[in-house]
């Protein structure tokens, strides 16, 4: 019942699966550097636009609100976690806390990312996965 | 006696019969998707289950009615379940995949579950790119290979439960 062509297609997709998860296969076998740095920075974008950015190191509360929708995150100990959300399906308040650079929180109900930057590239969407583009 | 005219309506009421028939199946799958608590929080990993349904509704009664079977349930499903906002991603996923599963079903070198890979990659890909498109931000294609893992992972998986049932359906459910 299985077919040549479909282990072909198997091993393709995974592949492609490794291929475009180099970045982080290497953050975690520690060949490319996910630490944040000190100097790293929370980017918040909402619906494309930048919202904020705000200190990694500085313990915060950060309360974003577009509307009704309300999202509020907590930075704490040099890591991010969406602590409430209004949204429907609460995937994000349920992804838990995130430290490493790149590393995001998505509220998709909301259209609003949370990202961590190291400092110099601090825009929106960076360099994230080229591969994948 | 049977007339051409009375032999067409009979298809038609056959065709007909069929369609909502893995229409309603289909919707009970979602259903239970809905019920069903997933163990990754992420947007847009599912397990698939109303895909078996539309697998076999590619086998059995071709494309058209499988596409159309498949856009039906994910308009009602949206409506009663996930909301319109979810819609619009389902819709994305669910086209790209059936769409991906009807080509590799005519090369005819696939089995179910090679066709049933590629379609739950294609829809995790569908959805992620909607994502994109709709935040208009690449942040979330780091969400690309774990996306592709969790498709490949629920289509194996769906694509033999497929197979199983494909075996064991009557032979003559079909158009």
């Amino acid at each position: 019942m299985i077919k040549k062509a479909d282990i072909f297609l198997l091993i393709v997709l995974i592949l492609i699966g490794c291929f475009s998860g180099l970045n982080s296969i290497g953050q975690f076998l520690g060949l490319i550097p996910c630490e944040a740095l000190s100097s790293a920075k929370v980017v918040v974008s909402l619906d494309g636009k930048l919202y904020g950015t705000y200190d990694l190191s500085k313990d915060q509360t950060v309360s974003i609100t577009r509307g009704n929708d309300i999202n509020n995150i907590i930075i704490k100990n040099k890591k991010v976690q969406m602590t409430f959300s209004n949204c429907k399906n609460q995937y994000c308040v349920k992804e838990g806390s995130i430290s490493m650079v790149n590393d995001t929180l998505v509220c998709l109900p909301h259209k609003l990312i949370v990202e961590i930057k190291n400092d110099e590239k601090a825009k929106i969407g960076g360099d994230v996965d080229v591969i994948s583009g | 006696m049977s007339s051409p005219v009375r032999n067409q309506n009979l298809n038609q009421g056959k065709t007909l019969a069929y369609c909502s028939i893995f229409t309603a199946l289909a919707l009970i799958f979602s259903y239970v998707e809905f019920l069903l608590p997933i163990p990754i929080p992420l947007p847009g990993v599912k397990i698939g289950v109303a895909n078996l349904v539309i697998i076999l509704a590619l086998y059995r009664l071709g494309f058209k009615y499988a596409f159309t079977v498949n856009m039906v349930r994910i308009l009602i499903s949206g409506l009663l379940f996930s909301g319109v906002f979810g819609m619009l991603y389902s819709f994305a996923g669910g086209i790209l995949s059936i769409v991906i599963m009807y080509i590799l079903y005519r090369t005819k070198i696939f089995s179910m579950i090679g066709i049933s890979m590629a379609g739950g990659v294609a829809h995790n890909i569908g959805q992620l790119l909607t994502a994109s498109a709709l935040l208009s931000s690449t942040a979330l294609l780091s969400y690309f290979p774990i996306l592709v893992f969790t498709g490949i992972i629920s289509g194996i998986l769906t694509g033999f439960l497929s197979y199983e049932i494909e075996r064991r359906l009557p032979s003559h459910i079909k158009l």
